[in-house]
């Protein structure tokens, strides 16, 4: 049984890109969410079968994946896929609209969830969260007000942008990126202001070894060591694909980027906001986006401080099987797995690493 | 052979040199550029291809699905879904099989005069689909002509692909 909130599989992730108008993943072809032992179709394979509707471009993203190279997946290949792979594995019936409120007897041998449409108890729990995005300090809340007619919005929301007029984007990585080019497709003006001294481009949001075996096996060490890792790979970045687009709007005086701007506070005036950085520079806008990264869900509404046990906001999992340390019927996978498994654990083929060893054990169990 | 009477294996490359072959060619940036297939060519080469590398029991029983109105993708899909579910519109699996099977018997005399010798699946592929073309009267079209040309192009394993008679058969 699954529970998911919109009772739509994937349902947080699209909306999400459909708000960004993101129009490809950051992942390449072979990085999917088919069950692996199972036969299942390959994402490369799924995009082949449909090379008709592929653009030229698109298609020669497939070669790229062939050749072993770097690939790029429109969003509409990797949705229909998912559609396929949860039709296929019977996903769609299993899974149940209901927001999971509190899991009640953690330590006990069936945890039971307590849902908006009642109680489920269930032998093993899985918790697939996902990511929330990171909120505003409370200070640049403040200067905002509650009048701000929604003119500052995060990246997850409805845009606030006003085509033509003044538009600021605060954050660094591939959500500020795209609410950056979605100013600049609107005609614009856009101030791109960030903490670090320049827009890093990479692929992947982590070092693609983190991917491989070789990778996660040199993810080791003591908790510090691996925070430390951890701290060292979560660095927003924006894909390559976005770099010349960039360069050639900041020459043309559209886009104006602000480096090294920490963000002191943010005040609402008649026509819009400023934002002023600790340094006293100062911006003005007719509206905010806010892309500031994200957090990873690792249950702390639903479970307490006692299980999860997280003094730096990763919780403590057993490695081999994903389980909480202090509840193993409990188990966290994906971004809240990443201390255990690796940075990669956050991304598709993380997932797929951390379905691996929850499955594992489970089965054993049920065996 | 060494005067000593062992057999040692030369240098490739004082093999090459002395057949008039060696690295040289190598560098001309014609022969060492990668070269990746056309992108632009016919639907059916992309789908053929991928055919052509799935389980041969999935293959046959798409023919049971394939028709000339509905896409290669959309049979693959119901195949494979009625593989994981077991069932497909109320058809088992079995059922697919069993119905695919017949459809290739009736065409399998073909084979001799579609299949084609040659070493690159690509172009192996093409002249297989132009050759049921040419040969099946009437001719298929749409999804139906794909999968045809992949069974008889695979003919070996399509022929060999065991099915269960239905229950009903066994009665008589």
């Amino acid at each position: 049984m699954i529970l998911e909130r919109s009772g739509i599989l994937g349902g947080q992730f699209l909306r999400r890109v459909d708000h960004l108008r993101q129009a490809v993943l950051r992942s390449p072809y072979e990085h999917h969410p088919g069950a692996e032992g199972y036969a299942d179709c390959e994402m490369i394979d799924f995009a082949r079968l449909r090379w008709e509707q592929l653009t030229h471009t698109e298609r020669h993203e497939v070669r790229m994946s062939q050749a072993g190279h770097r690939s790029v997946v429109p969003i509409d290949v990797f949705e229909a896929f998912l559609d396929h792979i949860s039709v296929s594995h019977e996903l769609a019936e299993r899974t149940i609209p209901a927001n999971v409120k509190r899991i009640e007897d953690p330590h006990s041998e069936r945890p039971v969830l307590v849902t908006d449409l009642g109680t489920v108890s269930a032998r093993f729990v899985v918790l697939a969260c996902g990511e929330r995005r990171r909120e505003m300090p409370e200070s640049w809340a403040r200067g905002l007000g509650e009048d701000t007619c929604g003119a500052a919005h995060y990246w997850d929301e409805q845009s606030s942008l006003v085509p033509g007029k003044p538009y600021c984007v605060i954050g660094s990585g591939l959500s500020a990126a795209h609410l950056v080019m979605n100013a600049l497709t609107a005609g614009s003006p856009v101030t791109w202001a960030f903490r670090r001294s320049e827009v890093k481009y990479q692929c992947a949001d982590v070092n693609a070894a983190y991917f491989r075996a070789e990778g996660r096996a040199a993810f080791e060490g003591d908790r510090s060591q691996r925070l430390r890792m951890l701290r060292d790979q979560r660095i927003l970045s924006v894909m390559f694909e976005f770099r010349e687009l960039f360069e050639a709007a900041a020459q043309g005086s559209q886009l104006r980027l602000a480096p090294a701007f920490s963000v002191q506070g943010v005040a609402a005036t008649d026509n819009g906001f400023i934002i002023t950085s600790e340094d006293g520079r100062s911006v003005r806008a007719r509206s905010i986006g806010m892309a500031l990264g994200t957090v990873p869900e690792i249950g702390a509404s639903l479970l307490s401080e006692e299980i999860i046990g997280s003094a730096d906001g990763w919780p403590s999992l057993n490695p081999s099987d994903l389980s909480y340390k202090n509840a193993k019927n409990i188990f966290a996978v994906g971004a809240a797995a990443c201390l255990a498994v690796g940075p990669a654990a956050r991304n598709i083929d993380g997932h797929r690493v951390c379905a691996q060893r929850v499955s594992r054990r489970i089965c054993r169990e049920l065996a | 052979m060494t005067s000593s009477g062992f057999w040692v294996n030369p240098k490739a490359s004082d093999y090459a040199r002395t057949q008039g072959l060696g690295r040289q060619s190598l560098r001309r940036a014609e022969e060492a550029s990668y070269v990746l297939p056309f992108v632009d060519a016919d639907a059916s080469v992309e789908s053929g291809l991928i055919l052509l590398g799935i389980d041969i029991e999935l293959l046959v029983a798409g023919l049971y699905v394939a028709d000339s109105d509905s896409t290669v993708a959309d049979c693959f899909a119901a195949v494979d879904v009625c593989r994981h579910r077991g069932s497909w519109n109320g058809v088992t699996f079995e059922e697919m099989l069993l119905e695919g099977r017949q459809k290739y018997d009736q065409v399998a005399g073909l084979v001799d005069q579609v299949v084609p010798l040659s070493g690159s699946p690509r172009q192996a592929w093409v002249k297989c689909y132009s050759a049921v073309i040419q040969n099946l009267d009437p001719e298929p079209t749409g999804s139906a002509l794909v999968f045809l040309a992949a069974c008889l192009f695979r003919h070996h394993q399509a022929s060999g692909v065991e099915v269960a008679r239905k229950s009903d058969e066994f009665d008589q």
